[in-house]
């Protein structure tokens, strides 16, 4: 068997393991007090750094200090997408009864980070390139991922049934991730004003590394955050699912009329 | 202003909507997740079980 082979079938394993929603609120329980310690820890380490204890940049200036809220919520917007695209591959395919629910509760997070990523981008943009906004691949691409999670998120409300709405998101969200690879490669395939990769790039970041480490620890501090959010928001539509059916499940008691004893007539 | 002075408003303009958006979805997540909480303890002290949680008779 190839690694990756092997490797696929231990997360499926996995996955498979963590299935039962009950067991997911039982680890999630225990494990989202560290999420949420651990994010704060990086976080007030990743902004020391990046006000106290790192330089400015020599042609940016003041600037650079941007980076550290934008490329992090530049990162979490595409991979809240990868996340959705996955849960949604395992909604579809494999009726993972959490892969809905993941889903679901990755949009608004995504789109949160996705408007971060979009209003600090063009804040940036003012003093770099001169203009808060100009219509090139990257910015617009950005826009463009921007309205898919509305898109997902007015979906999700729109359907009351959600097994259907769960359906018809996972397709949408599958058709628009071709958006993810225009996104990476925007920078490469066009002539845009957006710099191209200096961080993700298979011959190491191209930064110094005195601005690399706090952009790497508020990078952990947002992905942090966002697995925190995620499983709480996880945790909030299991449980408002389970209200659902008990509400549903007590009114069809009602609608049943009680049944005759044997050998009474009405 | 300085140059410097105009680069630090940008700076802080930036860090402020940041902060306005992460605490706006933590605030709401957070929310969301207690009235989810409450709702089920108030169902459930109406006498109200899961499936699972109720034994046959």
């Amino acid at each position: 068997m190839s690694p990756i082979l092997r490797l696929a079938m231990r997360v499926l394993t996995w996955l498979s393991l963590y299935a039962n929603p009950t067991r997911f609120m039982n680890v999630s329980g225990m494990v989202l007090p560290w999420l949420w310690a651990l994010a704060g820890i990086l976080a007030v380490l990743g902004l020391y750094m990046g006000f106290l204890a790192s330089p400015t940049d020599y042609q940016q200036g003041q600037t650079v200090r941007i980076m550290y809220v934008h490329v992090p919520a530049a990162w979490l917007a595409m991979m809240g997408y990868g996340m959705i695209f996955l849960s949604s591959l395992g909604s579809l395919i494999f009726r993972h009864p959490l892969a809905d629910v993941s889903a679901k509760a990755a949009a608004p997070i995504g789109a949160a980070f996705t408007l971060q990523a979009l209003v600090t981008g063009s804040i940036w943009g003012k003093p770099t390139w001169g203009t808060y906004w100009a219509w090139d691949a990257r910015l617009t691409s950005f826009l463009i991922l921007f309205f898919l999670y509305l898109g997902l998120m007015a979906l999700w409300q729109a359907i009351e049934d959600q097994s259907k709405a769960g359906r018809a998101a996972a397709i949408l969200a599958i058709v628009g991730s071709v958006n993810i690879p225009i996104i990476h490669y925007s920078v490469v395939w066009w002539n845009t004003l957006h710099q191209g990769a200096s961080v993700f790039r298979a011959d190491g970041p191209t930064i110094a590394s005195v601005f690399l480490w706090p952009l790497f620890l508020m990078m952990g501090a947002f992905t942090l955050l966002f697995f925190a959010l995620h499983l709480t928001a996880m945790r909030s539509e299991i449980l408002r699912r389970r209200v659902a059916s008990m509400l549903s499940r007590r009114a069809d008691q009602a609608a049943i009329p009680p049944a005759i004893p044997a050998g009474q007539t009405s | 202003m300085t140059n410097a002075a105009t680069e630090i408003v940008y700076v802080y303009a930036a860090y402020a909507a940041a902060a306005i958006i992460v605490t706006s979805i933590s605030l709401l997540t957070l929310l969301d997740a207690r009235r989810q909480r409450n709702l089920l303890a108030e169902i459930e002290a109406r006498g109200i079980r899961r499936r699972s949680s109720t034994t046959p008779s």
